[in-house]
C-alpha cells in the first residue's frame, strides 16, 4: 500500500467555488455596514438579545379561526436568525429568503427582527432600509393613506410615488434613498417617498405600532392573581345574569342563555392581542422544547380558550384546552424523548404545559355585552426544512 | 508522510502587501481584489471545514463574514509585519468555522455525495476518495479539522497553526498524526 496520499487524493474532495458575485456581495455587504455604523451606535448595554427566529403569518386565513405559521430554525444557524413577521389579519408584498440577509417589500406592514452581524436591507420603491441587530417596523403608505399629507407634505402627495414609514422598535436604522438619508433610533419614525428624502418623526407614525394601546396591562398575571380575577369576572357575570333574567322574566330561556353566552370581540383585536401578548411565549415554549428534543418538532396545535369578561372588570382567559394536537417529533441525535415518530402533545407536558399556561395568562378587553368569547387558534410547527418560509 | 497541497514553486504569488494599504485608506477597488485573490482559498476552507457537519450551505455566509471582519479590522493589520494577509483571512475563517461547529445543533449527513453508477470508473474512485477524505476530516473536533486543512490544503506549517488556533505546537502535531493515519485506513478502503 502507497503510504502517502498524493495531491492527486487530496484534491480529489472537492467544494464548490462561491458565487459568481461574491466580490460584489462582500461590498454591499460592506458598503450597508458603513451606512448603518454611520448612526450612532447604541450603548453595549442598550443591546439586548432579540430571542428566537421566529418566521410566522406568512398567510392567514381568517374564518372562524386564524392561522399563526410559527417556524424556528435552531440557534446554531446565524443566518437564520434574521425574523420577519406580517401583521395579523394584514396583507403584504415581501419577497423574503432567509439568509438571504434583504428583503424587497412593496406593501404592507412588515416587522423585521435583525440578529447583530451581517446587515440587513429591506429594499422599497421610496426608500432602502439598512440595519445591523435590531428589530422595525417598515409600512408602505397607500395613495390615500392620510399620513402622507400628515408627514410629507402637500407637494409630495401631488407627486405620488411610493412612500413608506419605518418605525424602530429598538436599535438604529438607517434609511436612505437618492435624495437622502436618516438615522432613525429607537421610538422613531423615518417618513419618504420616491421624491421626498426620509425624515425623521420623534413619535411613531407607523399605524401597525401605534393604533393599538394597550387597553389593559399585559403583564403576566400570577396564578393567584389570575383566580382572583377570573373569580371577580364570573362574580360580575352571575350578577349581570341574575339580574337580567330578574328584570326578563318572559325571555325565552334558550335564547337568553345564548345571549349571555357569547359576547364579542373585533377578531382583528384578538389576532393582535395573540401575535403581540401570546406568540413570543409560545416561540418560548417551542424553543424550549426543541432544545429539550435536541431534534426537530413538527406538527399543529390548535389552541382552544374562552375570553370571559366584565365591562367593570376586564378580559381574561377562562379555560384553555389544546386540541388536536399531534406533533411529530424528529429526534437524530437520541438525546431527546424517543427517536423519530409521531407523538400526541401529552407526550411532551412540559411543552403543553407552557402553551397553556401561556394562553391563560393573556388578558383582554371585556367583551362586548358581557359573556364569553370563544376563540380557536391553530399553531403550526416548522423545524428548518419543513419551514414555509425555508426553502 | 502526506504531501501538503502547497502551490508550485513556480507559481507567481501575488503581494497583498500594496493592496493591503489602498485598502486601508478605503479604496474599494482594492478590496474588491482582495477579495477576488483570496476567496476561493477562504470558501475552500470555509467548505472543508463546513460540508462534513452538513453545513455547506453556510459555507458563503461565512466566506462573506470573513472578509467583513477583516476590511473591518484592517486599519490594525500590519502589511509590513511577519503575518501574510492570506494567512490572517484564514485564521478568522477558521475561528468563524470553529464557532459555527461549535454550536449544539444536529449533525446532518454530509452533503457530498457518491457518484452514480453510471459514473466513469475513474471519477467514481476519485469521489469515492474524496467522500473518505471528507468522511474521516468531519470526524475531527473542529479545530483539528482545522489544523489538518490547514496543514494539507493551505500549506501553513505547524507551528503557524498551533499559533493560529491557540494549539500547543505537540498537540497539532499528534493529531494530525492520528488524522493521517484515520485517513490511510480509509483510502485503503476505497483502494481495495
Amino acid at each position: 500500500m502507497n503510504d502517502e496520499l498524493e495531491r492527486d487524493d487530496l484534491a480529489a474532495w472537492e467544494v464548490p467555488s462561491l458565487s459568481a458575485n461574491f466580490e460584489d456581495r462582500v461590498l454591499d455587504a460592506l458598503d450597508a455596514q458603513e451606512a448603518v455604523e454611520a448612526v450612532d451606535a447604541p450603548a453595549p448595554s442598550e443591546a439586548r438579545p432579540l430571542g428566537p427566529a421566529v418566521v410566522w403569518g406568512a398567510v392567514l386565513a381568517f374564518a372562524a379561526a386564524a392561522a399563526l405559521v410559527v417556524a424556528l430554525w435552531p440557534r446554531a444557524d446565524a443566518h437564520r436568525d434574521d425574523a420577519i413577521s406580517i401583521r395579523a389579519g394584514t396583507s403584504a408584498q415581501v419577497d423574503y429568503t432567509p439568509g438571504s440577509h434583504q428583503a424587497e417589500q412593496t406593501g404592507g406592514t412588515v416587522t423585521y427582527r435583525v440578529r447583530s452581524g451581517t446587515p440587513f436591507v429591506v429594499h422599497t420603491p421610496a426608500a432602502d432600509v439598512t440595519v445591523r441587530g435590531t428589530e422595525f417596523t417598515v409600512e408602505m403608505l397607500t395613495m390615500q393613506d392620510e399620513r402622507r399629507r400628515k408627514y410629507l407634505g402637500v407637494g409630495a402627495l401631488a407627486m405620488g410615488g411610493a412612500a413608506v414609514a419605518v418605525y424602530v422598535a429598538s436599535g438604529d436604522v438607517a434609511v436612505h434613498n437618492e435624495h437622502g438619508r436618516a438615522a432613525v433610533g429607537a421610538g422613531q419614525t423615518a417618513v419618504a417617498s420616491e421624491h421626498v428624502a426620509p425624515r425623521t418623526e420623534p413619535a411613531p407614525v407607523v399605524a401597525a405600532v401605534a393604533k393599538k394601546p394597550k387597553p389593559k396591562p399585559t403583564r403576566k398575571l400570577t396564578a393567584v392573581e389570575r383566580k382572583a380575577v377570573q373569580q371577580q369576572i364570573s362574580d360580575a357575570i352571575a350578577k349581570r345574569h341574575h339580574s337580567t333574567a330578574a328584570s326578563q322574566p318572559h325571555a325565552d330561556e334558550e335564547e337568553q342563555e345564548e345571549d349571555d353566552e357569547f359576547g364579542s370581540l373585533d377578531k382583528k383585536y384578538i389576532q393582535s392581542v395573540v401575535s403581540e401578548d401570546l406568540l413570543p411565549l409560545v416561540t418560548e415554549c417551542y424553543e424550549s422544547a426543541i432544545e429539550k428534543a435536541g431534534g426537530r418538532l413538527n406538527g399543529s396545535v390548535i389552541v382552544k380558550f374562552s375570553i370571559a369578561g366584565d365591562e367593570s372588570v376586564g378580559g381574561i382567559v377562562d379555560d384553555v384546552e389544546l386540541d388536536n394536537s399531534e406533533v411529530k417529533f424528529d429526534l437524530s441525535d437520541g438525546k431527546g424523548l424517543r427517536g423519530p415518530g409521531s407523538f400526541p402533545l401529552s407526550d411532551n407536558p412540559d411543552f403543553a404545559e407552557c402553551l397553556s399556561e401561556s394562553t391563560a395568562s393573556l388578558l383582554f378587553d371585556p367583551p362586548q355585552g358581557g359573556g364569553r368569547v370563544e376563540v380557536s387558534y391553530p399553531f403550526i410547527f416548522a423545524t428548518e426544512d419543513d419551514g414555509p418560509a425555508a426553502d | 508522510m502526506l504531501r501538503a497541497m502547497r502551490a508550485p514553486a513556480s507559481t507567481p504569488r501575488p503581494i497583498d502587501g500594496p493592496l493591503v494599504v489602498r485598502a486601508q485608506s478605503g479604496e474599494r477597488a482594492a478590496m474588491r481584489e482582495l477579495v477576488r485573490r483570496h476567496q476561493k482559498s477562504v470558501g475552500a476552507l470555509l467548505g472543508r471545514m463546513l460540508r462534513p457537519a452538513g453545513l455547506g450551505p453556510l459555507t458563503e455566509d461565512l466566506a462573506q463574514e470573513t472578509f467583513l471582519r477583516a476590511f473591518r479590522a484592517l486599519a490594525r493589520f500590519d502589511p509590513n509585519g511577519p503575518a501574510k494577509f492570506s494567512t490572517w483571512l484564514l485564521r478568522i475563517a477558521s475561528r468563524l468555522a470553529i464557532n459555527e461547529l461549535a454550536r449544539k445543533r444536529p449533525e446532518r449527513a454530509s452533503a457530498d455525495s457518491l457518484g452514480s453508477a453510471s459514473t466513469p470508473e475513474s471519477e467514481h474512485r476519485r469521489k469515492r476518495i474524496g467522500q473518505a477524505i471528507a468522511s474521516a476530516v468531519g470526524e475531527l473536533p473542529p479545530p483539528f479539522r482545522a489544523a489538518f486543512l490547514l496543514r494539507e490544503y493551505h500549506g501553513l506549517d505547524y507551528a503557524e497553526i498551533a499559533e493560529m488556533l491557540d494549539l500547543e505546537l505537540g498537540t497539532v502535531k499528534s493529531r494530525l498524526s492520528r488524522a493521517r493515519r484515520l485517513l490511510r485506513e480509509r483510502l485503503e478502503g476505497v483502494r481495495e
